[in-house]
């Protein structure tokens, strides 16, 4: 019974050796493909690009990763990442600091994240219906408060932030880089994080263990609106805009990124490298297809169309397995 | 211990539950009608009422399609981008060729079908979440009506233009009389026939729907088609009505449907619901835009607006569902 | 209906569980009506009735698992407000449940420790201090995996997730004072059952008290020391083991009384 399972993720925090070995290799071949259409794809130059535009996405899908594997989600993050883009933008415009800009608007993607977390748990709401709902009204707020145009924003401070470079790696990548170790520490190797894979696997039993189940999943919907506001930093930044249209091209990608790593719907399981992954594959392969010339709208049919393979093979997979 | 609140009213008459709802959408719609009367009397004009009857309906038949999927427990975000797609395929035929009516209708219906069957396939065969399923084909629709569009498509086919734009013994528009043909048609297939029968017990109660010898996969791949082939429809009227297509056709509309859906008492969890309270529930909502435009509303103030109307009915019917876990 | 018990020895003694008017409804479903319970040290109690008599819905009220709308409830004569699954727990109050509430996809550590996990300081993990328990603890329950701790619980037998339940509940908790297992036999083989039944009698010679449900009759003739009957969400009869039969507890259950 044991060696059939071999291809089922372990359980614990830490590496599921077969699923992200295999994303490993897929991404690698990604690699090889793209350094032969594309000689300069190899260069320092092209990757640091490359990991740069994928910070946005990455962060969104390092921020979605703990919700899901607690069995909660929350959709509504690309409307909330454009109201925080479009609150920097409007505040600095109008003559704010620029750090104050973008304090208050991390306060309210975090105020955001959290209040999305209170309703669902509170009215024990479906949460991907229910942040579905949450995403229109953000999105009209942005609107509403932008008057429907994009707002362009130009900030010394900002522009160092998104293109500037610390020992040759861009500082996204570094912010990046350090969020990654902070969520791969806590899920791993604390109580809290431990909390976060206990719920997921089974709430109800979780609850009968003692765990606030509602309490730890509104603090991670709160974390998650945290991470989007530094990621709103980075994305108005690289786009020098704020813009209530943007947020919702990063939905598909980012929740494809994390499914692909391998955090299923059902919770429970998963890595952070297993998402990692996910992202650094995904954002290859689009950021591939613009440097070729793919427009974007083609790039729309086929986010859609790997949403619905990844999870497909996922469930096929499982479904194999438990046969 | 916890103060005992006699909860007993509500079992006994619930005002947003979904077998009682209408009562409360008609006093609801009387209330909004009054408001917005009293703000601007164009409100409960003829004129008026046919405008809001040339719009609503459309918008109405995605519903009417998007209500039984829901029935059967499952989502289908899809039906905006379906719409889009179609109405730009129909322009460009109509534009680039001259089929007859009847067979660009034909091939319309026949592209709904087949996203639907894509739709419920993935959705009942593979056992994908419907809600992810549908939100991929939701953007990889988008995109083709985008590739496929290029722009904005016209045409000029004054025949086909008369399909919605028409007016039925000179005062009915020709799209509220085929929004009332196909919910009675609904309405009658539910409460008359086994397959009606078998999406309320679905919904229910899938496990026993199957225990009592109900093809349940088949069921809920069935409304697929439903769904999908309705908003193909409604495509070919918002074509037909602005004689032209363009690829941001039918934006929202899948939100602005489920809105329709639940406020008219069609649950989430399934199973429950009524095509009445639909009925009525797209009087309020297809009234509400109107009334919106009429008391001069910003327009990104009408979309927070109308987008918390969907959390609101969300909440409202989350307490549908007779809980036995009081946590977790 | 209720009749009062022969408590000789007991009388003077503070129960270390009592429930007094337990009330519980579900919408517009009574599951407890008004049912009072007593529990002593070192005592075993058989929770009877047929299905939907309420006795669930009695040990979830027990465990925290549910507030009871009207009712109080008192561990060691103290009146305990507001109880919640871990404060039951801290109570030294255990549970079993009959779907066992484990945890399929994480590991046998994991599970033994799920809500409490053993800290390394304020918030950090301490694996290797949670094996060695582990490993204790399984040992004590006389369970002999032939796996390592880190093995998937949802790839286990039946039997072996009971036993995982059971010595979460008995022995990785420390020193629980009340252990409530519903249906615990539920599904297992003469062999397990038996042994089941040694570990009860077992923790009632160290102390601690059981009430258990179970619908095998044979099974609560040898444990229990008492025996509560339940119907329709009201409490019908409460015995003595000695001063009872297999007839007349049915027709308690059932109600040809």
């Amino acid at each position: 019974m044991g060696s059939e399972n071999k291809n089922l993720k372990r359980g614990k925090t830490g590496f599921g050796i077969s699923n992200n070995f295999m994303l490993l290799i897929i991404l690698v071949i990604v690699f090889i493909i793209f350094s032969f259409l594309d000689k300069g794809f190899l260069t320092l130059y092209n990757i640091s690009t490359m990991f740069r535009n994928l910070v946005v996405t990455g962060i969104l899908a390092l921020g979605l990763t703990p919700l899901m594997i607690s069995r909660g989600i929350d959709v509504s993050f690309g409307s909330n990442l454009s109201l925080a883009t479009v609150i920097i933008a409007l505040l600095y415009n109008s003559g704010l600091n620029i750090f104050l800009s973008m304090l208050i608007a991390v306060l309210l993607s975090t105020a955001i994240g959290l209040v999305n977390g209170l309703i669902i748990e509170f009215f024990n709401l479906n949460a991907l219906i229910a942040t579905l709902g949450a995403m229109s009204i953000y999105m009209a707020l942005a609107l509403v408060i932008s008057n429907g145009t994009p707002v362009g924003i130009t900030s010394d401070v900002l522009f160092k932030l998104s293109f500037g470079s610390f020992l040759k790696i861009p500082i996204p990548v570094w912010v990046f880089a350090f969020i990654i170790l902070i969520y791969y520490f806590i899920l791993s190797f604390t109580v809290a994080g431990r909390t976060v894979f206990v719920i997921g696997a089974n709430p109800i039993a979780a609850f009968s263990c003692g765990i606030r189940v509602k309490k730890v999943r509104i603090i991670l919907y709160g974390l998650f609106g945290l991470v989007i506001g530094i990621a709103a930093i980075f994305l108005t930044g690289l786009i020098g805009t704020g813009s209530a249209l943007h947020g919702v091209d990063f939905l598909l990608p980012s929740l494809s990124a994390v499914l692909l790593g391998g955090i299923g719907l059902s919770g429970g399981s998963g890595t952070i490298w297993g998402s990692i992954l996910g992202i650094t594959i995904i954002s290859t392969i689009f950021n591939g297809l613009t440097v070729f010339g793919i427009p974007s709208e083609i790039s729309k049919v086929l986010q859609g169309l790997l949403l619905i393979i990844i999870v497909s093979i996922y469930e096929v997979r499982s479904k194999k397995i438990r046969e | 211990m916890k103060n005992t609140i006699n909860k007993n009213i509500f079992i006994r008459f619930n005002p947003f539950s979904s077998k009682s709802i209408s009562p409360t959408l008609v006093i609801v719609y009387f209330l909004m009608a009054a408001f917005f009367a009293i703000k601007n009397p164009i409100f409960i004009s003829l004129k008026n009422y046919q405008t809001i009857a040339t719009n609503a309906p459309i918008i109405g038949i995605v519903a009417l399609g998007l209500g039984m999927v829901l029935l059967t427990g499952n989502v289908d975000l899809s039906v905006g981008s379906t719409a889009g797609l179609v109405a730009v395929i129909s322009a460009l035929i109509l534009r680039n060729t001259d089929f007859p009516i009847m067979v660009v209708l034909l091939i319309a219906i026949l592209i709904g079908l087949v996203i639907g069957t894509i739709n419920g396939l993935i959705v009942n065969y593979i056992g994908v979440n419907s809600i992810i399923t549908t939100l991929g084909m939701w953007a990889a629709l988008k995109g083709a009506a985008m590739i496929i569009s290029g722009g904005t498509i016209y045409f000029s086919n004054k025949g086909f233009q008369l399909i919605s734009k028409g007016f039925a013994f000179g005062i009915i528009p020709n799209v509220l009389i085929y929004f009332i043909i196909i919910i009675i048609l609904m309405y009658l297939t539910l409460r008359y026939t086994k397959f009606g029968r078998n999406i309320y017990l679905v919904g229910a109660n899938s496990i026993s729907a199957r225990a009592v010898g109900i093809n349940v996969k088949r069921t809920k791949f069935l409304v697929f088609l439903l769904s999908s082939s309705f908003a193909a429809f409604a495509g070919i009227l918002l074509v037909s009505q602005f004689a032209g297509a363009a690829y941001n056709y039918g934006t929202g509309w899948e939100f602005k449907a489920l809105t329709i859906c639940i406020v008219g008492g069609i649950s989430l969890n399934g199973g429950r619901g009524t095509y009445v309270g639909l009925f009525l529930s797209l009087l309020i909502i297809g009234s509400l835009s109107n009334g919106l435009t009429m008391i001069n509303m910003p327009i990104y103030w009408r979309d927070f607006f109308e987008g918390s109307i969907l959390l609101l009915a969300i909440i409202i019917d989350s307490f549908r569902v007779k809980n036995f876990k009081e946590d977790t | 209906m209720n009749e009062k018990l022969n408590k000789d020895n007991l009388k003077d003694k503070t129960p270390i569980l009592k429930l007094k008017g337990i009330k519980k409804h579900f919408g517009g479903v009574k599951a407890l009506d008004g049912v009072d319970l007593e529990i002593f040290d070192s005592e075993i109690i058989a929770l009877l009735g047929d299905n939907g008599a309420g006795k669930s819905t009695l040990i979830k009220i027990i465990t925290g698992f549910y507030t009871p709308d009207e009712g109080e409830i008192f561990i060691d004569g103290e009146k305990v407000g507001n109880l919640d699954p871990k404060l039951a727990r801290e109570y030294g109050i255990e549970t079993i449940y009959q779907d066992l509430a484990l945890f399929n996809v994480l590991d046998i550590s994991a599970n033994l420790f799920a809500g409490r996990e053993i800290r390394k300081g304020h918030f950090l993990l301490s694996q290797k201090k949670m094996d060695a328990l582990a490993q204790e603890a399984l040992d004590k329950t006389g369970i002999t995996l032939g796996s390592t701790l880190r093995q998937q619980v949802g790839e286990l037998s039946g039997g072996q997730k009971h036993a995982i339940a059971i010595c979460r509940a008995v022995y990785v908790s420390g020193s629980p004072k009340v252990i409530l297992m519903d249906e615990p036999t539920a599904g297992l083989g003469v062999k397990e059952s038996n042994k089941l039944l040694e570990i009860i009698k077992g923790l009632k010679k160290a102390g601690k008290s059981v009430i258990l449900i179970t619908h095998t009759l044979d099974h609560a003739f040898e444990v229990a020391d008492r025996f509560i009957v339940l119907r329709s969400g009201l409490k019908v009869g409460e015995r003595d083991v000695s001063k009872t039969s297999s007839t007349e507890l049915i027709e308690m259950m059932v109600g040809s009384f």
